[in-house]
């Protein structure tokens, strides 16, 4: 029933779980970075061998990944052919009258769909082992020293859990309203572009407005347990970096030196 | 009498969710039923009995993992371009419908089903004005948002947007849940005013509410665990199976209940009783027999 | 514990803001209501759609405040802003959809929301959790998801949230209407057992009679008005004038009323089939069977 794993908890109790939110995170975004500047497969192959190690440890079914990737599927394959039709390149593959695909769009493809399919699955690890409850602590945490600028670090992180949290209903939701379209004879499947567009109108409004209800009852929801921002707040579990995390924090880092290392001289 | 094709027939039809994983779950067991032409039958069971899973077999929106779904005799699986013509003849009503509402005016929301089974303008005013005019909402709210209309309003709006499929049988999920007495009274007077007219309109009504099966429906399906543990009269069902709804947690009618156990005290309360005015009839008649008034 | 002198309310859709969808639920107007609940009382707050049980409960946990006349909690003003934390720590909020409700996506993190917000310290939130999730009995779904549990299990973690932040009254707002009958009695028994157990004032609002008939004292709103106020004995019995309200009376009430009408001389006070069965009338007619 639920195929988006993005944005999704899967609570446990492994290493990974229990790991401080901090260190994930910022594990996350250096991992994210590093890829950027992998240029080769070895890297890649790294990076793939980084991220199974840490399911692996975390206990959580390598099937929640593969289908956290089927949801975004289109999103791969459009930046794969941009990339095709549209990189620069000499060596001529195939052509039909406007249409050439070169080797090095072909290359360029295949390395933006790889660095995708890691980028998503990497941060997928984030969101499947910790909560958002968590996560927002996190960022809240490293969002700190920009509250000297005015930036509202606990309201930004409140609304990125929440909307992440968000994700699951919603797509319960836009399923059981297309279902509900398809019981009156919307047909999502034919016709082209634009009638494909206009077909989604049907669902795009219901869609919204039961999402401005879940705002508007989550709102009175929290405020009605004196949620009022990030002031005097304190925590169940009060984020703590132990011996462990310190340890965990070298050994992410390590791996990320490394796959870049793979990655860029290899 | 023997041969005749059932309109709606399942076989052997299971469905799981997941199957093949970890957390996979047999939402329908081997189920097996059949509905004629005209009959008003109810299906009742909690939240995760299977009742909604069932429903949507029934238009082709689930498919089985196993077994068959025959409308007059033929799988409605069988072949992909008959889908539509499928979900024409099946109309589904899910639970609070009014979420689905989408059109700019109520008459444009309504006229979206007939439009997209490709009918002509002029039939689809028909059907429109037909289908309003069953859930009792007049003229002056053809041109209205959808959005103003009152909860109950909502939800009759959205039922006349599947009855204006003229569908052969109508399928209703839940569909008082959450309304008034007024909103339900209304919404369930509409569904037995379809049964009274020339021609019977067959309807599925799932609910968990036992009042709205006791007063709508003659035959009723009790689902547990994905499985159809009785079928039978609704009256006989909550006179004779009292124990069995309450071993899974469904009480029965208050009045029904309540006849039973006056029964049971040798109080010769005649079965099939579920609402208070027969009830009364009955006691009453008892009182005076008995020279107690 | 409550008290309220005159209050009305009247919605006025804020033009500036771009609120394009409007929540009539909430919008319905409040003309002249005055009540007064002791602590430990169970409310059960009737009416139809619209008439402005929502908005009374919205006004109770200062979700919104009075346009005229006074709401006071535990004496507190609730048009005052200075009170409204205090008042929404006393005064808890359950709501209609369960899922529109849980924060979190861990139950303990959830329960854990309210006392967090109101800065409790670490050891005495964890002791809270505990001690609320094991009175509903969700203890042991602590680490669950809520998305993966039952409506009337969500429910119960909702009451536990607003548990955790020691209130004195809870008010519920049709907390069973999406739930099946399993999930209803589950959420019905949690609330009774607080109200019996911990002396916790209850207010329920609910589409039910048969949740009403069991509380000790019955509300009935109409038209943003409080049209009845009794115990559900003195209430039903006007089922003519429930009738003309859109509202019901249990079946056996309403059988009960009807006998009476035809001259059968049961007693007027019958709210559940046990006092049916033992109203002293139907024990000749079984004495006579």
């Amino acid at each position: 029933m639920k195929r988006i794993t993005i944005g999704q908890f899967y609570p446990g109790d492994s290493v990974i779980h229990k790991l401080d939110a901090r260190v994930k995170l910022l594990g996350t975004l250096l991992f994210i970075t590093a890829l950027f500047f992998v240029g080769n497969f070895s890297g890649y192959i790294a990076g793939a061998v980084f991220i199974v190690a840490l399911v692996q440890m975390s206990r959580v079914p390598f099937k929640l990944l593969i289908k956290g990737l089927r949801s975004v599927i289109f999103i791969l394959l459009f930046a794969a052919f941009l990339n095709i039709f549209l990189t620069p390149g000499e060596d001529v593959v195939f052509s039909f009258s406007f249409i050439r695909v070169t080797r090095e769009g072909l290359s360029m493809a295949g390395r933006m769909a790889t660095r995708l399919v890691l980028l998503i699955t990497g941060s997928s690890v984030l969101t499947l082992t910790t909560s958002p409850i968590r996560l927002t602590d996190a960022i809240e945490y490293l969002l700190m020293p920009l509250k000297i600028f005015k930036v509202p670090a606990h309201e930004i992180a409140m609304m990125m859990t929440i909307a992440m949290s968000s994700i699951a209903m919603l797509m319960d939701e836009t399923e059981k309203i297309m279902k509900a379209q398809a019981a009156r004879g919307a047909d999502f499947e034919t016709g082209g572009l634009i009638k494909k567009a206009k077909s989604l109108i049907p669902v795009m409004v219901p869609l919204f407005y039961s999402a401005f209800r879940r705002a508007d009852e989550m709102a009175a929801a929290m405020e009605s347990r004196c949620y009022r921002g990030g002031e005097n707040r304190t925590r169940l579990k009060p984020m703590k970096m132990t011996g462990n995390d310190y340890i965990a924090a070298v050994i992410l880092a390590g791996s990320v030196i490394l796959i870049l290392m793979v990655g860029i001289l290899i | 009498m023997t041969n005749i094709t059932p309109f709606i027939e399942t076989r052997a039809l299971t469905h799981i969710y997941n199957e093949g994983a970890s957390f996979e779950k047999t939402a329908l067991d081997n189920i097996n039923l059949k509905i004629e032409y005209g009959e008003c039958v109810g299906i009742i069971g909690h939240t995760g009995s299977g009742k909604s899973t069932l429903i949507q077999h029934l238009n082709a929106l689930l498919k089985p993992t196993s077994g068959q779904v025959l409308v007059d005799g033929l799988d409605i699986n069988a072949d992909k371009k008959a889908l539509k013509k499928i979900r024409e003849r099946i109309g589904l009503v899910f639970q609070y419908p009014e979420h689905q509402l989408f059109d700019l005016t109520v008459y444009k929301d309504v006229s979206f089903g007939p439009l997209n089974m490709g009918i002509s303008k002029e039939e689809t005013d028909v059907r429109v004005r037909e289908s309003l005019r069953q859930v009792g909402l007049s003229e002056e709210f053809y041109e209205k948002s959808p959005f103003e209309l009152s909860g109950g309003q909502k939800r009759r709006a959205a039922i006349a947007g599947v009855l204006a499929m003229r569908p052969e049988l109508l399928i209703l999920d839940e569909p008082t849940a959450g309304l008034d007495r007024r909103g339900r009274d209304e919404i369930l007077n509409h569904i037995k005013a379809l049964r009274d007219e020339k021609n019977r309109q067959t309807i599925i009504l799932v609910t968990h509410s036992m009042e709205d099966i006791a007063r709508v429906t003659s035959r009723l399906m009790v689902m547990s665990h994905g499985k159809i543990v009785c079928d039978g009269v609704s009256a006989e069902v909550f006179d004779r199976k009292a124990e069995l709804l309450e071993s899974i947690g469904l009480a029965v009618p208050q009045i029904a209940e309540l006849a039973r156990r006056l029964r049971e005290k040798g109080v010769g309360i005649p079965e099939g009783v579920m609402t208070s005015g027969p009830a009364a009839e009955a006691l009453f008649k008892l009182a005076n027999e008995k020279g107690l008034i | 514990m409550i008290v309220s002198k005159n209050l009305c309310f009247t919605y006025t859709k804020p033009e500036e803001t771009s609120e394009s969808i409007s929540f009539e639920k909430y919008s319905a107007a409040l003309t002249d209501i005055n009540i007064n609940i002791k602590q430990g009382e169970f409310i059960a707050i009737l009416g139809r759609n619209g008439s402005g049980k929502s908005t009374l409960a919205r006004q109770l946990n200062a979700l919104l405040t009075p346009t005229e006349g006074t709401l006071w909690v535990k004496g507190l003003d609730t048009a005052d802003s200075d009170n409204t934390w205090r008042v929404r720590q006393s005064l808890g909020m359950v709501f209609q959809n369960p899922d529109n409700q849980l924060i979190a996506s861990i139950v303990e993190d959830d329960v854990a929301f309210g006392p967090e917000n109101l800065g409790i310290p670490t050891e005495e939130i964890r002791r809270r959790v505990d001690d609320t999730l094991r009175t509903v009995g969700m203890r042991e779904y602590a680490l669950d998801a809520p998305q993966f549990l039952s409506g009337g299990q969500k429910q119960r973690i909702a009451i536990a949230g607003v548990l955790a932040m020691k209130p004195d009254c809870i008010v519920l707002d049709e907390p069973t209407a999406m739930l099946d009958p399993s999930g209803r009695r589950e959420v019905l028994e949690t609330v009774k057992a607080l109200n019996r157990g911990s002396g916790i004032t209850i207010i329920l609002i609910t589409h039910y009679m048969e949740e009403a008939a069991t509380a000790s004292r019955v509300l009935v709103m109409d038209g943003g008005k409080l049209v009845m106020d009794g115990t559900p004995k003195e209430i039903f019995r006007r089922a003519d004038e429930m009738k003309a309200l859109g509202l019901d009376v249990p079946p056996v009430t309403a059988l009960a009323n009807r006998l009476i009408e035809m001259g059968v001389p049961v007693s007027d006070s019958i709210l559940t089939v046990e006092d049916f069965l033992n109203d002293g009338f139907i024990q000749t007619l079984m004495a006579g069977a």
